[in-house]
């Protein structure tokens, strides 16, 4: 996939921009606070239908503006042209369009135009909470599955109302028990395709993983990421649904006693090991960064596998964390990722030969060169 | 703001408690009430008063009707040993509008749901248990919306019918929609169509 034409109206301080790409590495410079990110981060509004920086939409649109509109048009790997444009209203109202069709659902467009961020937030991922890990889970897997997006919100909302039953009443009487057992079956049904889907993905994840970190980027550990769910490693050979049972039979009292949800998938979280060491404890500040730049290669080369489309990938000022070794590694990487757009304070800094598509952010203004 | 009316003030009120209707469209209704004649004004507010008088629900099914029995119920063309389930009197309508079904229905009057504070004391579900209690034999089909709320209530049901030997209970299929192609079935309804498959 490759974005060619990138309009950025009224979002965050971009009051107007409008980019062409042609070269696969772009490169956007400037000083601290002028848009760089927000560059970035409308091509990933564009392409996952929300910012990686706020939690709110409406928090991307630009001071005193009523609305933004982003446009994007995107060429596949078998040359399609696609557009998309999307825009976002006060007081509350996002309008997506594809090829000049609405779309009803996010979920028409997650998936169809395959993104990978390396930003610093990835650290979260061998340093952060079991959420941070899930996030990642879900990063990966809202944009090779449907299926799996539908399964998720599904799950969410049998989450939301199984607890809702178990907070909204005084005294659980004998009947509201009946219920309670009646929602925890459908809280096993839908989460044993979530819990499947997710297996099934870390079995494939973790040879890219080790593939990628031993032999293409020279660490000397043996990477190692299991999925672990209330204490337990569970492999991919797991029968999901008699797990989430049993889990459900051993829960039960606790659930009724503390009046909420302790069991499924939204609990669960990722071991990383480097050497049979937990990361989140042992590794060193280079270690993480090494794994972390493995974890992100091979969620690139995964999702290129399972959608069948060269992910864009959008790198947010990694470059002013790694030493001059790395960047080398990562600078001999760069060309085989397709189209990758990157952010940098220093426009010097990647000493790389190659033909690079330069732009200068000032302000919320781009000048190309 | 300055208040033009206080009359029109509360119409703009009252409409605005409709669903789907916002202040803005509750504004344009309330002036185009307004600027029409008072005969038709007299008429929507007769027609506001009739339905809430005269439609109830059917005293067998649950339905809406201007009866005490409504117009399935007391057809004797209707199969009565043929039960099918639904959430809502639009349901039925749907279900109609195929003509295929011969059968009866029992319209719950919603689907379980903890989080909009309906539970099952609230649906019509004892006049269901009544009902098929007063019955030699009846099969039973299940027919709530493929959503969460719509599932659990199907397997609170599933659980409570079980016991009547003489029922045979089953749901409708999920899958792929007639006259569509499987190539452009969404991912979500193939898979659940794989799922549900069935042996030929």
């Amino acid at each position: 996939m490759f974005l060619t034409d990138l309009g950025v109206a009224g979002f965050r301080n971009h009051p107007d921009s409008r980019l062409s790409f042609s070269q696969n590495v772009s490169i956007f410079y400037g000083r601290n606070g002028q848009g760089k990110t927000n560059l970035l981060d409308s091509v990933y509004f564009l392409t996952l239908t929300k910012s990686f920086q706020v939690s709110s939409d409406l928090l991307c649109i630009r001071n005193g503006d009523p609305h933004f509109t982003l446009s994007g048009n995107f060429r596949s790997d078998s040359g399609l042209v696609s557009e998309i444009r999307t825009q976002v209203f006060r007081p509350e109202g996002k309008q997506i369009s594809l090829n000049g069709q609405k779309i009803t659902g996010s979920s028409d467009i997650i998936g169809r135009f395959p993104t990978v961020l390396f930003s610093l937030e990835d650290r979260l991922i061998t340093m952060g909470s079991p959420s941070d890990r899930r996030k990642f889970l879900d990063s990966v897997l809202f944009q090779t599955s449907k299926v799996y997006i539908e399964d998720s919100r599904k799950l969410k909302k049998t989450i939301r109302q199984r607890n809702d039953l178990l907070q909204s009443q005084g005294k659980l009487t004998p009947s509201a028990i009946d219920l309670f057992d009646i929602w925890t079956e459908e809280l096993i049904r839908n989460s044993a395709p979530v819990l499947r889907r997710r297996l099934r993905f870390l079995h494939q994840f973790r040879q890219l993983l080790s593939v990628l970190y031993q032999n293409e980027l020279s660490g000397f550990e043996q990477p190692e990421i299991e999925y672990k769910s209330d204490e337990t490693l569970l492999g991919s050979d797991t029968d999901a649904e008699a797990w989430l049972r049993e889990q459900a039979r051993l829960y039960r009292d606790q659930e009724l006693d503390r009046r909420t949800t302790l069991i499924g998938p939204q609990r669960d979280d990722l071991l990383i090991q480097l050497d049979g060491r937990e990361t989140r404890f042992y590794a060193s500040q280079g270690q993480h960064k090494l794994l972390l730049l493995a974890v992100k290669i091979a969620m690139w080369h995964y999702l290129k596998e399972k959608t069948g489309e060269t992910p864009i990938v959008l790198i947010d000022d990694i470059f002013s964390e790694l030493d001059s070794e790395r960047l080398k590694v990562i600078s001999g990487f760069l060309p085989a990722l397709g189209q990758v757009l990157i952010t940098m304070t220093d426009r010097e800094k990647l000493a790389l030969d190659g033909n690079f598509g330069f732009f200068r952010i000032e302000d919320g203004r781009v000048y190309a060169g | 703001m300055i208040s033009l009316s206080d009359h029109l003030d509360e119409l703009v009120h009252e409409f605005s408690k409709l669903p789907g209707i916002g202040r803005k469209t509750a504004q344009r209704l309330a002036y185009f009430i307004l600027k029409q004649p008072e005969a038709s004004a007299s008429q929507l507010a007769e027609s506001l008063i009739r339905v809430k008088k005269n439609v109830h629900q059917c005293r067998i099914c649950g339905n809406i009707t201007d009866d005490e029995i409504c117009r399935i119920c007391s057809s004797p063309r209707r199969n009565q040993q043929l039960i099918c389930v639904v959430e809502e009197p639009t349901d039925v309508l749907a279900i109609e509008k195929t003509n295929e079904y011969q059968g009866v229905y029992h319209v719950l009057g919603g689907a379980i749901s903890p989080l909009d504070g309906v539970s099952p004391e609230q649906l019509n579900i004892t006049s269901l248990l009544d009902r098929v209690g007063t019955v030699e034999s009846a099969e039973i089909i299940l027919a709530m919306n493929p959503d969460v709320e719509g599932e659990a209530t199907t397997l609170y049901l599933t659980r409570l019918l079980k016991p009547f030997s003489h029922l045979s209970v089953s749901r409708i299929a999920r899958g792929i929609p007639v006259g569509g192609d499987l190539e452009y079935s969404d991912e979500a309804t193939l898979s659940r169509a794989l799922e549900g498959r069935v042996k030929i």
